[in-house]
């Protein structure tokens, strides 16, 4: 808890027990396919969602990344970086498979594990019975680390950082990449600052960099030493610079889940330029994943945007609520494509994508008089989700998805949370 | 680097009262005998209602996916790779 005391610029550094632990395998997928395949072992390895030029990179092994390949790269960019790179295209079970015995593997320790991504979690210990016994957390780290190579893969290296909030926990984690362990405390706190760059902070990037700097704040000390009214008032311009002043001394302000938001899914266009009836499939592909989405979590959305990138590097997008309920897979895509006939016809399209939102949970609804087969739609859209977990993908569906194995590939959430519980769900 | 070969194969795997519960030791693809270097991973994944098990291989040479489908009780080669490092 945040002692409540006036004023704020008073707050002192939390000299609590660290009892916050994040944990996370750098590299996640690279590291992965570098564990399946021992032959990949010591090589240069970028994991991308297609293994094509305009493919992304969404994984560099350590040896690309020394090469300089980087997240976000296009796959030929990587291979004039680093010729001799081994590009996999990304195989989302194995990611799935290892994030479920890492997690596993920190619920043998607390009950309050929460991951972050699908190689990161953050533990507390709070109350555990681990500490209760007087286990020391840094050797609970050294023993996650074991069991995480014995039961997991002997290539795997996982950063463990302890704190006593998660921001510091995960700042820890990062210190010493690929297989630290590092605590930060009270008494190494600013000495750990003052070894820093702005951008070494989580959460800051180039545009709160140059934030920062517009405020006179150059450092991650100064960025610690700076009153809250001038992170609030100046630099930030809302609450979020509160947030900061708070975490940056320790406090835990990040344990609160957001409900989620939105649902969508987006397709990177091989086909170029892609004909209208191809174009048709791959929106109604996407408006399925997302429909299935949808529904898996008992939503029914408001809202729907569509969106396209453009080779010009242009984008464009448009979104509407739609007054009306959205939940089948048919109603999203005459939304969907009806939008996106908007779209400047002439550019050639790179990536496209759809999105729900206003998500409300699904509750009975009321059936109106002059459309009674409005439920009826509704519990076919459940029913065809049923046919297809029991059978496999897309065993049925609409006559535009026909011979669509090869297009709009599983993907895994690497950044998000929120897909991760359909995991569990399903697991 | 992959190349998708979805073809059945023969394989002699042990089966344990421990863990690995099962592991290949060695499969016969195209004529050729492999004998099972090192098993990187295995994982499983669902099919529908059929659980396939997935598990990566070397024979010193190459790298291949051995798909274990435990509703039809088959093996098939799923993804292989050969060694091109120097």
């Amino acid at each position: 808890m945040i002692p409540h005391k006036q004023p704020w610029m008073d707050l002192p550094i939390n000299a609590a027990e660290p009892l916050t632990m994040h944990v996370d395998m750098n590299s996640c997928f690279a590291t992965m396919e570098q564990q399946a395949n021992p032959l990949l072992r010591g090589r240069p390895v970028g994991v991308a969602a297609y293994n094509a030029p305009y493919g992304c990179v969404i994984a560099p092994s350590y040896e690309a990344k020394a090469k300089g390949v980087k997240t976000g790269m296009r796959v030929w960019e990587a291979r004039q970086l680093c010729p001799d790179i081994a590009i996999i295209q990304s195989n989302p079970p194995l990611y799935r498979d290892a994030h479920m015995r890492f997690k596993r593997i920190f619920q043998d320790y607390s009950d309050r594990v929460v991951p972050k991504s699908i190689d990161e979690a953050v533990i507390d210990f709070g109350g555990t019975e681990q500490i209760r016994k007087g286990k020391s957390l840094v050797d609970i780290g050294y023993e996650i680390k074991k069991r995480v190579r014995d039961e997991i893969g002997d290539w795997v290296r996982v950063n463990v950082g302890i704190s006593t909030n998660r921001f510091l926990a995960k700042t820890a984690a990062g210190l010493h990449k690929p297989d630290g362990l590092d605590v930060i405390t009270k008494d190494n706190l600013l000495d750990i600052y003052a070894g820093m760059d702005l951008l070494d902070i989580t959460g800051i990037n180039t545009r709160y960099q140059a934030r920062l700097m517009q405020g006179g704040i150059r450092t991650p000390l100064e960025f610690f030493n700076a009153p809250i009214y001038v992170l609030k008032k100046e630099v930030f311009k809302s609450i979020v610079g509160y947030y900061w002043y708070v975490k940056l001394r320790g406090w835990e302000i990040e344990d609160y889940e957001s409900p989620r938001q939105t649902i969508g899914h987006n397709y990177t266009v091989q086909v170029r330029p892609a004909t209208p009836e191809q174009i048709e499939k791959f929106m109604m592909k996407l408006c399925e994943k997302t429909g299935r989405r949808l529904r898996r979590n008992s939503y029914f959305a408001e809202g729907i945007q569509v969106w396209a990138s453009f080779q010009d590097h242009t984008f464009w997008h448009v979104g509407h609520r739609v007054g009306t309920r959205l939940y089948t897979t048919s109603d999203i895509f005459h939304y969907a494509m009806n939008y996106f006939n908007e779209r400047p016809h002439y550019r050639v399209i790179t990536k496209m994508g759809v999105t729900v939102y206003d998500l409300q949970p699904l509750m009975p609804e009321q059936v109106s008089l002059f459309d009674g087969l409005h439920g009826d739609k509704n519990a076919l859209s459940r029913s065809l989700d049923a046919v297809n977990n029991r059978y496999g993908d897309m065993v049925v569906g609409s006559a535009l998805l026909m011979d669509m194995d090869n297009f709009i590939l599983d993907r895994v959430a690497f950044g998000s949370v929120k897909d991760l519980q359909e995991l569990y769900s399903d697991s | 680097m992959y190349e998708r070969v979805n073809e059945r194969v023969s394989v002699v795997a042990i089966f344990r009262d421990t863990t690995p519960i099962f592991e290949p030791v060695k499969f016969k693809w195209k004529g050729r005998e492999r004998i099972v270097q090192k098993v990187g991973y295995v994982y499983k994944y669902k099919e529908g209602q059929a659980l396939v098990h997935v598990v990566s291989v070397t024979d010193g040479e190459s790298f291949y996916e051995l798909l274990f489908d435990s509703q039809k009780l088959t093996w098939t080669i799923g993804r292989m790779a050969v060694n091109d490092s120097s």
